[in-house]
């Protein structure tokens, strides 16, 4: 992580990927596949998106969880360029429901909140 | 001519013949009680009702000489309607009945055990002209044909051969359209469904029934003062809400029952305030100064659905979880009489406890509030079905509230004081209501939770001699470490440890006042002074030995050794158990010293969090802080 972040991170789930286009975003979700080019993922809407990344770049998942919050570019509303991430520390009972419920209320209803 | 002479007689001689299958003259007397037997009659019309969330079927039935539209099948008796066997005009003979007497001093003939002597399509046709016997069971004086009776009476799917004349045929309930206006049956009204009410037009006339009411309250504020009562009103359509004020209030909060159908008319409608009412209807009604209130009794009120409970099983009840709302019937096994009490707010209740059990040889304490304590009567062991009470966890389970019929009409209930009567009053009960006991579930739900500037402000402490309890959710932010441990005395008394502050003597030996005795050892122990915050404020607490070595993470033993011998750890033992976050319950108790009177704060409980429940709990009250959005709007637009 290079740059220095002057405003509150941005979290999202898929549903709000389109609003946030070449911006970076933090995007907690559960990983299904890791490829040379791409990781899959189910984000914490139930909804699936592809992070793509460098062969160089890796993944890291504990050993007993898959989920993660990742770090990226947006490019579409369905993909987004991997910048960084990081394995949720506990995180193989991550409540995603109550998750996305936050992150809904964050940037839709209080994002005055968020800004 | 001959021919016409042969039929005719034939028709007599059937006639005749048919009417001795059926058991003549049996109706009246198995309505007063007579024990009779097996007897035959015939179906002459049936009804689904939904009762109690049960499928239950209202027949007509006929001996010949009189008919009794108050019968009701058993449940074990519903596949004879489903696999069509009691078709009207079928012959039965019924092998095992009861007649039950309900509120309102109607008599119930419930059949438990029939079998078809006849198929009605073989019999083809009413036999006789039978009399409706009354509701109380007593048979009409004979001169009363029932030639001009009303058919529709006791809304049964009649014949069509007879009615051509008579007022419109009710149809039944399921086929008819719901959101068109039929022209109604008795009342001269014209019928609207509720589902149709919106603020767009006024003339209408709803018949429902009211399947909640509310106590009178009452206000008295800068802005004035004022009383109101607010019942749920329900008809095949669906289901709305409505209130009474001031003289409309007066006027109808004795007249209005729960259970009992009105003819309502001229109230104003807006938009529901869902705060108060989680009926399902964007709308809402007040009555309005000329309203229409109406009664209906029950025979012309049968299409509208009664009161659908879902109950459950007291023994089930421990399963429900804290704050469920659940339907319950049983058996008033023992009530107390009411009491007032005042809350802490001021108000002054009206509290009644009466226990309930079940077959399921469960009993449970039930609390009745206000006027439904004042009115509940216990003396009989009356089946009691309660709508809507409330699950607690005080004391292991209690239930609270709720809309509270006795000895109701149906099924359900019959079954209970059949199974009271048959020996279960002499059962033994498991008491799901336990004095004293705290059921389990997480710590404290953030309801009862208070913040330290809403202890400071509310003066807890200050209040009693012995001492109040709450409960926090805060955050440690600083140990008095230097204080923290204490040399105690390490002798056993009477099988406790005396752990009485111990003096120095400084050679290596310690007194004991307490023991009145020199030792040469003693035991550290903690008594810990912390601060503990939240967002609003902080404050500072007592916390002893056992609380004290699981804020810290090791024994007493091991930090007195750690502060004699390693003192960069021992500090480090207090940073790391710091800013750590915790469920507190405590006690708070005034202390007088030299005139001084101060709130001393000790740490009573400590539970850790559990976030994912917090969390939930957050998001809700989150939510809430932005307005309550209507079940029916999709919540992703405003969320």
């Amino acid at each position: 992580m290079s740059e220095q972040k002057s405003s509150p991170s941005l979290r999202v789930n898929a549903a709000l990927l389109g609003r946030y286009i070449g911006q970076s975003v933090h995007i907690v979700c559960e990983v299904q596949e890791i490829n040379a080019a791409e990781v899959r993922v189910i984000c914490c809407d139930g909804q699936p998106i592809t992070i793509k990344k460098s062969p160089n770049q890796n993944i890291e998942t504990s050993d007993v969880s898959r989920n993660v919050e990742i770090i990226a570019k947006v490019i579409d509303e369905r993909t987004a360029e991997l910048e960084s991430a990081i394995p949720i520390p506990g995180g193989e009972n991550f409540d995603f429901a109550t998750y996305n419920e936050m992150v809904k209320l964050a940037n839709n209803r209080f994002s005055d909140l968020f800004s | 001519t001959t021919k016409l002479i042969l039929l005719d007689s034939l028709l007599q001689e059937t006639t005749v013949k048919n009417t001795m299958s059926l058991t003549e003259g049996v109706l009246a007397r198995v309505m007063k009680g007579e024990d009779v037997g097996e007897f035959n009659v015939q179906v002459l019309g049936t009804k689904v009702i939904q009762s109690a969330g049960q499928e239950r079927h209202r027949l007509l039935i006929s001996d010949g000489q009189h008919s009794n539209s108050l019968s009701m099948l058993a449940t074990q008796l519903n596949h004879m309607m489903h696999n069509k066997s009691l078709e009207n005009f079928t012959i039965v003979k019924v092998k095992k009945h009861v007649c039950n007497q309900v509120a309102g001093g109607k008599k119930v003939l419930i059949l438990m055990e029939m079998e078809v002597v006849k198929p009605g399509s073989e019999v083809g046709r009413k036999i006789g002209s039978p009399v409706q016997i009354l509701s109380d069971g007593s048979a009409p004086p004979p001169s009363a044909g029932n030639q001009n009776k009303d058919p529709n009476v006791g809304a049964m799917k009649r014949p069509s051969d007879t009615s051509n004349s008579a007022p419109p045929t009710k149809v039944p309930a399921t086929t008819r359209s719901v959101l068109s206006s039929v022209p109604a049956s008795t009342g001269g009204h014209v019928i609207s469904p509720i589902a149709s009410i919106s603020p767009y037009q006024n003339k209408w006339t709803i018949k429902a029934r009211v399947t909640s009411k509310s106590d009178i309250r009452t206000w008295n504020k800068a802005s004035g003062s004022g009383k109101l009562f607010s019942m749920d009103l329900m008809d095949e359509s669906g289901e709305i809400r409505a209130t009474a004020f001031k003289e409309q209030c007066d006027q109808y909060y004795d007249m209005i029952q729960v259970g009992k159908v009105y003819y309502i008319s001229r109230c104003s409608v807006k938009a529901a305030n869902k705060a108060y009412s989680k009926l399902n209807n964007d709308y809402e009604l007040t009555f309005k100064d000329n309203v229409l209130v109406e009664p209906v009794t029950e025979d012309d009120a049968s299409e509208v659905p009664t009161l659908s409970y879902n109950f459950a099983n007291i023994s089930d009840l421990s399963a429900a979880g804290k704050d469920a709302m659940v339907d319950v019937i049983g058996v008033c096994k023992s009530s107390q009489e009411p009491v007032n009490i005042t809350t802490r707010a001021g108000k002054e209740l009206t509290k009644r406890e009466i226990v309930l059990c079940d077959q399921t040889n469960a009993e449970v304490t039930l609390t009745l509030w206000g006027s439904t304590a004042e009115r509940f009567q216990g003396d009989d062991n009356p089946v009691v079905a309660v709508k809507g009470a409330r699950v607690s966890e005080y004391n292991g389970v209690t239930l609270s509230g709720g809309d509270v019929l006795l000895n109701p009409d149906f099924d359900h209930g019959h079954k209970l004081k059949a199974w009271w009567e048959d020996g279960g009053k002499n059962a033994d009960f498991n008491s799901l209501t336990v004095q004293g006991q705290r059921s389990g579930g997480s710590g404290a739900d953030t309801a009862s939770l208070k913040t330290v500037a809403e202890v400071k402000l509310e003066n807890i402490g200050y209040n009693s001699d012995r001492g109040e309890y709450y409960t926090c959710l805060g955050t440690i932010s600083y140990f008095a470490k230097d204080k923290a441990l204490y040399k105690a005395c390490p002798n056993q008394v009477e099988g406790r440890e005396c752990n009485k502050k111990v003096q120095d003597n400084g050679d290596g030996s310690y007194r004991c006042e307490k023991c009145s005795m020199n030792l040469n050892n003693f035991k550290w122990r903690l008594m810990l002074s912390l601060n503990v915050g939240d967002y609003t404020d902080g404050i500072w607490a007592t916390c002893f030995q056992e609380h004290a070595e699981k804020l810290l993470g090791m024994s007493s033993e091991e930090v007195g050794n750690l502060q004699e011998r390693d003192e960069e750890r021992f500090n480090a033992v207090f940073g790391e158990a710091s800013f750590k976050s915790y469920v507190f319950r405590m006690r708070a108790k005034a202390d007088t010293y030299n005139d001084e009177t101060r709130v001393k704060h000790t740490i009573v409980g400590i539970d850790n969090l559990d976030y994912m429940a917090l969390n939930r709990q957050y998001i809700k009250e989150i939510e809430a802080m932005g307005g309550v959005v209507p079940d029916k709007v999709n919540r992703d637009l405003y969320v």
